[in-house]
């Protein structure tokens, strides 16, 4: 249930660094500046106690606060397992390992993979470890259900991997992920609403995948629900067990389409046609009277994703409609203003900028409404750093009047504000993943007294709103019997007394009430459940409340009594729903937050053709022709659900966990060629814990190719490295030997093309330290004892011998690293990255060298449009002092049309800038060519080394006329070039363009070609 | 040429495998031997003649083990994967094996000079074969039923599927001349094993996998949607059906009947034994671990194979363990037993054999 491809490349540059310690710190102490890079922070913000609960089956990790989530996730796994165990017909060998977080923001900083986890990922199945890993979240019944979809997942690949060895096929083989997916999400429980919604949809829009082309949306939530969909029509049209056949047949052809057409025993496009004919037959009779949102409503926004509406309206009657927005770029919240026929009246504004620093980290966009008071305050929910906050801000004069965060609650969403601005209400959840209703009063300072909990229970109570009298609060929660198959209700919570009533009631799903201005209505999405069991498109409905209810006048200030924190138990049981339910909407796909825009007129959210518009109708007219209009439902009889919990046994309870190490990845080879008698090879092991918290490699590599009477050991390469991640600062440490013939560029004294042999044993040390989400300070330190032997310049510049140098080489460097850039495809293509860095590298033993280092790399990308952007990138470099490193560009990394590396100086400076622009979007083999894009580019640079020039005569390069790299001049390159992508994985860049040197003196009138594979910069 | 000569291997016995053999070991058991056949197996269960153990894997290999000692005797490639039961001529010369891959088949094969007798390409049958007299009845996995000359290999006759029905079901002999088939639509039915006309025909509903087992009277079809039908042997009525108490309804295994009992496992690890006639239940059983290899009657036994890697017995009269054994992995193909001997076929491919204990220590 994971869609892994946003993982950003922090950890990888975390990783990068301890490679650098395992592979060519001899590099890294000589150039210790390239030796850091970029990338966002997972950061541990929690030092989580972890314990290991020991059920039947599996091993559950858990953390004190998140036990009573982990008691109930441990029993809803062995409960299904013994489904699984008969469907898959399969009892596993093994115990697995199951993670549990109890919120979504803790589970954002686990290590068992790397990158990042949005906000939808709800958790996933790692095979490497066959890990399962979740975080509950305040939803118990979606925790479950998360919990069902990996066990199948866990049983799937133990499954397979049992038929592939039977079989004696490659266990390397794997079920299309579009069907791992969709049987998971068809044996973990009913199709869910929005599996209506989407297969609504992708019907209606006509953008249903067909069967032979379902890689075109591989990972995409639309594949997940056809996938769905796709197995549902295998059982009921072909037998459940044909699903099992599906991969219990898995090793006849690597090719899943002909095991289909095995199993299903029908050619692959003709099962795909059925497939979609009874899609068709199910939901084409639903579309004949629905309407389109896109024909029957009036857009505010109509590109790109906007969500979550919500109205101000200024002191000069003027109305702004607030929302998230996202055009492919950040999310931010923009404002659209509308004119007196609610129109958009000019163009939209940002009033916050998100996903770009500590503040603005990130906003729950499914999750988490705005809100905006009478008097003008914005209300809404970022995640910054290891919790939420909630900014209050004020629009008029756009400036944040207030950022609370509270240390008993992790994830706060939907914060909604009494008119006069003092209260405050939304959803928080606590360390254990309850989710709750709470109330805070601006005016009470920081006292514990600000904050109260309203609701204290385990159900999931979301998107309060404030009535108009601010003496009551409606929210949506899944406090009935209803509730453990995924339904949700509307209930009303007295302000006064803490009662909680319904105002719907029901199988449905009741979401995002808010109240019309005069407090008679409530206004909100609900997909109904309909008689042969599937839920209904999720329309917009109206509550129509009952006149005879008591609505206090009074204001919320001056009539709020002394509130009691929790309902009272002994309270009269809640009197039945007093409403009248009109439907307003009868649409194709989905409609979601509606917001009063004045008494008779909506906002709200539509989702069509797989996009999030935000669109206005005419709420008062509709209702008086509704499309349906029924009461509002008798309460259950029934108690609310229970969730069953994990009885461990007494002394079978939680044990802290101890640390053991388990294999990675082994990886070796080797290479001989009997023409050079030179034989070289290889290993990499790598080791972590169950939690990816520590982690070690060893590395070791030899070649024989060295001539001289040299041993296996003189080519002997070894490097061990520990990191530990567990804690907000990482760290970690090593050894290493590195040894063999070096041609090494970097140094001043080593003759061009003339290798020595090195040899060098010493240890290392890493620090890194997040600062925010964006930036980290990275610390790095080395000491190695060094000896070169062979064809050395002497320090003075004087002639060259063949000599040997000795060094015991202490290098500390510290890097400031800010990333906030985002990426594509093909590289980044907006935001900023840049590092700043400094070290200091001497010779502790015989002072052969000594110098300092300086380096500055910035990177700049500004979006032009949806796939046009320009990339600027400037680079400074200094190494200064005694046997000073030099500092290498070349190739079509940086200075394009240069050789690769062989523009060197100690000191440098560089800037490359390009136009980065679509050709193709499908070109011809889409998709192993994932598209062509087109580049036009300028790179200068300026490379200088005080006394050492004469050096880089270099007869290998004569195209610049006589024979040196032009040393201490201005060089660079203009040109252009194409990109295109192997499977959206692999970017191939060739670039034509023409030299330069000072003054745009043009060298030579060929140009020159240069093919690289890589991002862009 | 070298490299397809040493690729290949054959059975190229001698004698014959001599004549299948059943029966019940007495007394005690202990383990006699134990060989790596170097391939999975299907759910049907290994062959027992008078001096070997025949068995076909998942490799494609059907592998022939001396009963004695366990010395493996010969071993023929056959394709990709031998899933369903392999066959024997009487007289214990020739074998026919299905084939599950693709464009598979059944093989006639001479196992004293290693030659292949006949060969027919009809389509993957993963289900098994049998063979009645002078003729081979095979159940192929896009639904026919074909009956093939056991000398020739000719197609006698061919049933064509109407609908996406498809066998999983080895076909069972039913007395001499007749041949029970059961496929996963639930229908069942009894037809001449030479000229394929239907006897009978009734349908339970629900998909069949495993091989329905035969006594004098009836015959008894486990489905994967936990029901066990007990059918009128001659007239195919429906005499009894038990239905699975649990709510995730278990797949069972092949039933095994003997002495008025029918026995049946189930993926929820639930072993059942029914009065055969009354339909009344005598004991239920549960095991921690799947139960989908076929049980297996030994005189006052019940043999039961396990997913947890235990071959147990329990008393057949009052479902109480015995006596049990760990094995290396699942077990999830049939048992089968001759006088001294139980081979149990485990995970990850490993054929092992039970004697009596006083044979075991002789």
């Amino acid at each position: 249930m994971t869609d892994l491809s946003a993982c950003a490349a922090w950890r990888r540059t975390r990783l990068a660094v301890a490679c650098v310690a395992a592979f060519g710190l001899g590099v890294a102490a000589a150039v210790p500046a390239e030796a850091q890079g970029f990338g966002r922070n997972k950061i541990q913000y929690d030092g989580f106690d972890w314990h290991v609960l020991r059920t039947e089956h599996f091993d559950v990790y858990y953390y004190p606060e998140a036990e009573h989530v982990a008691e109930i996730g441990a029993q809803q796994a062995e409960d299904w397992y013994e489904v699984l165990e008969t469907r898959f017909d399969l009892s596993l060998t093994h115990r697995v390992p199951l993670i549990f977080y109890s919120t979504q923001l803790h589970f954002k900083q686990t290590n068992t993979i790397p990158g990042f986890l949005p906000d939808g990922v709800g958790g996933f199945y790692e095979f490497l470890k066959g890990r399962v890993v979740i975080p509950a979240d305040g939803n118990i019944q979606r925790f479950r259900r998360v919990i069902r979809h990996e066990l199948v997942h866990v049983f799937t690949f133990n499954k397979l991997a049992r038929v592939l060895r039977d079989h004696r096929r490659p266990t390397d083989q794997f079920l299309p992920l579009w069907f791992t997916e969709g049987i998971a999400e068809y044996w973990s429980g009913d199709p869910d609403h929005q599996h209506e919604m989407i297969m609504r949809d992708a019907i209606a829009s006509n953008f249903f995948v067909p069967l032979h082309d379902m890689d075109r949306i591989r990972g995409t939530y639309v594949m997940y629900k056809e996938g769905e969909a796709f197995c549902r029509f295998v059982a009921e049209v072909y037998g459940e067990e044909r699903l099992l056949d599906l991969v219990e047949n898995a090793w006849r052809d690597v090719n899943f389409m002909r095991v289909i057409e095995m199993v299903l025993g029908q050619d692959g496009h003709d099962v795909s046609d059925r497939w979609e004919t009874w899609l068709r037959e199910q939901y084409a009779p639903m579309l004949v009277d629905a309407d389109v949102p896109s024909l029957t409503t009036r857009p505010l926004t109509a590109r790109g994703f906007h969500a979550k509406p919500a109205v101000w309206t200024r002191p000069d009657g003027t109305r702004e409609v607030l929302f998230y927005s996202n055009q492919g770029s950040y999310t931010s919240i923009a404002a659209q203003p509308v004119d007196d026929d609610l129109r958009p009246s000019g163009p939209q504004r940002i009033v916050i900028r998100g996903e770009r620093s500590l503040d603005f980290e990130a906003f729950h966009l499914f999750e988490s409404r705005l809100d905006v008071s009478a008097s003008g305050t914005l209300a809404f929910v970022t995640k910054r750093g290891g919790t939420d906050v909630i900014h209050l801000y004020d629009l008029a004069e756009d400036r944040r009047e207030a950022m609370l965060g509270f240390d008993e609650l992790v994830a706060l969403y939907s914060p909604t504000l009494s008119d006069d601005g003092r209260w405050l209400a939304f959803t928080g959840i606590d360390q254990g993943g309850m989710a709750d209703l709470y109330l805070y009063d601006r005016t009470a300072g920081e006292g514990r007294d600000a904050l109260r909990q309203l609701t204290h229970d385990p159900f999931d109570d979301r998107d309060p709103d404030f009535s108009p009298d601010g003496q009551t609060l409606v929210f949506s929660s899944d406090r009935t019997a209803w509730g453990e198959d995924g339904a949700r209700n509307l209930f009303t919570l007295d302000l006064a007394s803490g009662a909680v009533a319904h105002v719907t009631a029901g199988p449905q799903v009741d979401l995002s009430p808010r109240w019309s201005p005069d407090g008679t209505r409530l206004a909100f999405a609900s997909a109904r459940r309909q008689p042969d069991g599937k839920f209904s498109a999720q329309d917009l409905w109206v509550a129509e409340l009952d006149p005879e209810a008591d609505v206090p006048e009074a204001p919320l200030a001056a009539s709020m009594p002394p509130f009691v924190g929790t309902p009272d138990p002994d309270a009269e049981a809640p009197d039945p729903p007093r409403a009248r339910l009109h439907r307003l909407t009868r649409f194709t796909s989905a409609a979601f937050d509606p917001a009063w825009l004045g008494a008779d007129d909506l906002v709200f959210t539509a989702f069509e053709d797989f996009r999030f518009t935000v669109r206005h109708i005419e709420a008062d007219s509709l209702e008086a022709r509704a499309e349906e209009t029924v009461e509002a439902g008798a309460p259950p009889a029934s108690a609310p659900w229970a969730h069953a919990r994990y009885a461990a046994a007494e002394g079978e309870r939680g044990q802290p966990y101890r640390r053991r190490y388990q294999l990675d990845i082994a990886q070796g080879g080797f290479a001989t060629t009997t023409s050079a008698s030179a034989q070289a090879g290889g290993a990499t092991i790598a080791f972590s814990d169950i939690l990816g918290d520590d982690r070690i490699f060893v590395t070791a590599y030899s070649t024989n190719n060295l001539g001289g009477g040299r041993s296996l050991w003189d080519g002997l390469n070894l490097a061990v490295t520990r990191v530990h991640l567990g804690r907000r600062a990482n760290y970690g440490y090593g050894a290493f030997r590195l040894a063999g013939p070096r041609f090494d560029r970097t140094d001043p004294q080593q003759p061009s093309r003339i290798p020595s042999y090195e040899q060098e044993v010493g240890v290392v040390g890493l620090a890194s330290y997040p600062l925010s989400f964006f930036r980290r300070i990275d610390l790095t330190t080395s000491i190695g004892l060094g000896e070169k032997t062979g064809l050395l310049r002497s320090t003075s510049g004087g002639a060259t011998s063949f000599d040997t140098l000795r060094t015991a080489t202490l290098s500390n460097t510290a890097t400031l690293v800010h990333d906030n850039a985002l990426y594509g495809r093909w590289g980044p293509v907006e935001g900023v990255r840049a590092n700043l860095s400094v070290g200091y590298t001497t010779d502790v033993w015989l002072s052969n060298e000594s110098f300092y280092s300086l380096g500055l790399d910035a990177r700049h990308y500004l979006r032009l449009g949806p796939d046009v952007s320009v990339a600027s990138w400037g680079l400074v470099r200094a190494n200064v002092g005694r046997r000073a490193r030099l500092n290498l560009l070349g190739g079509s990394w940086s200075l394009r049309g240069f050789p690769f590396l062989r523009v060197r100086g100690s000191k440098l400076w560089f800037t490359s800038h390009e136009l980065r622009f679509p050709v193709l979007r499908r070109p011809p083999l889409y998709p192993f060519l994932a598209g062509l894009r087109g580049a036009v580019f300028v790179d200068a640079a300026h490379n200088w080394t005080d006394g050492y020039n004469d050096v880089f005569r270099d007869p290998d390069f004569p195209a610049l006329g006589d024979g040196e790299l032009l040393v201490g001049t201005t060089k660079g390159s203009v040109g252009a070039g194409l990109r295109t992508s192997l499977l959206g994985a692999i970017v191939l860049r060739y670039d034509i363009g023409f030299r330069f040197t000072d003054g745009f003196q043009w060298s030579e009138r060929q140009p020159f070609g240069q093919f690289f594979f890589g991002y862009d910069f | 040429m070298a490299l397809l000569l040493a690729g290949c291997s054959s059975i190229r016995l001698g004698v014959p495998l001599g004549a299948s053999e059943a029966g019940t070991p007495s007394g005690p058991l202990e383990r006699a031997w134990e060989r790596d056949a170097q391939g999975a197996f299907g759910p049907s269960a290994a062959q027992i003649t008078e001096a070997f153990v025949v068995v076909g894997t998942r490799r494609g290999e059907v592998v022939v083990i001396d009963r004695a000692d366990g010395r493996v005797a010969g071993v023929g490639e056959f394709g990709e994967s031998v899933e369903g039961a392999v066959a024997l001529s009487a007289d214990g010369v020739v074998i026919y094996v299905p084939r599950a891959e693709r464009r598979g088949g059944v093989t006639a094969y001479d196992v004293r000079n290693g030659r292949q007798q006949w060969r027919w390409d009809g389509g993957a049958t993963s289900a098994g074969v049998v063979r009645l007299g002078d003729v081979v009845v095979a159940a192929t996995l896009d639904g026919r039923a074909v009956g093939l000359d056991a000398a020739s290999g000719e197609a006698l006759w061919e049933t064509r599927p109407d609908s996406t029905a498809q066998f999983h079901a080895a076909p069972v002999a039913v007395g001499p001349e007749a041949v029970l088939f059961a496929d996963d639509r639930g229908r069942v039915t009894l037809r001449e094993a030479a000229t394929g006309d239907v006897r009978w025909t009734q349908s339970i509903r629900t998909p069949v996998y495993e091989r329905p087992a035969v006594d004098d009277a009836q015959v008894y079809v486990a489905t994967t949607r936990g029901l066990l039908v007990a059918l009128d042997r001659e007239t195919g009525q429906i005499r009894w059906t038990r239905d699975a108490r649990a709510e995730e309804k278990p797949r069972l295994s092949a039933p095994a009947v003997a002495d008025g009992a029918v026995a049946v496992g189930g993926t929820d690890g639930v072993v059942v034994v029914y009065d055969a006639q009354t339909a009344e239940e005598r004991w239920r059983t549960r095991f921690d671990a799947n139960v989908s290899a076929a049980p297996l009657w030994m005189g006052d036994r019940l043999m039961v194979g396990t997913f947890d890697g235990r071959i147990v017995a329990l008393d057949a009269a009052t479902g109480a363990e015995v006596w049990e054994d760990d094995l290396r992995g699942r077990v999830k193909s049939a048992l089968v037993a001759a006088d001294d001997l139980l081979i149990v076929l485990t995970e990850p491919r490993h054929v092992v054999a039970y004697r009596p204990a006083r044979l075991a220590a002789r």
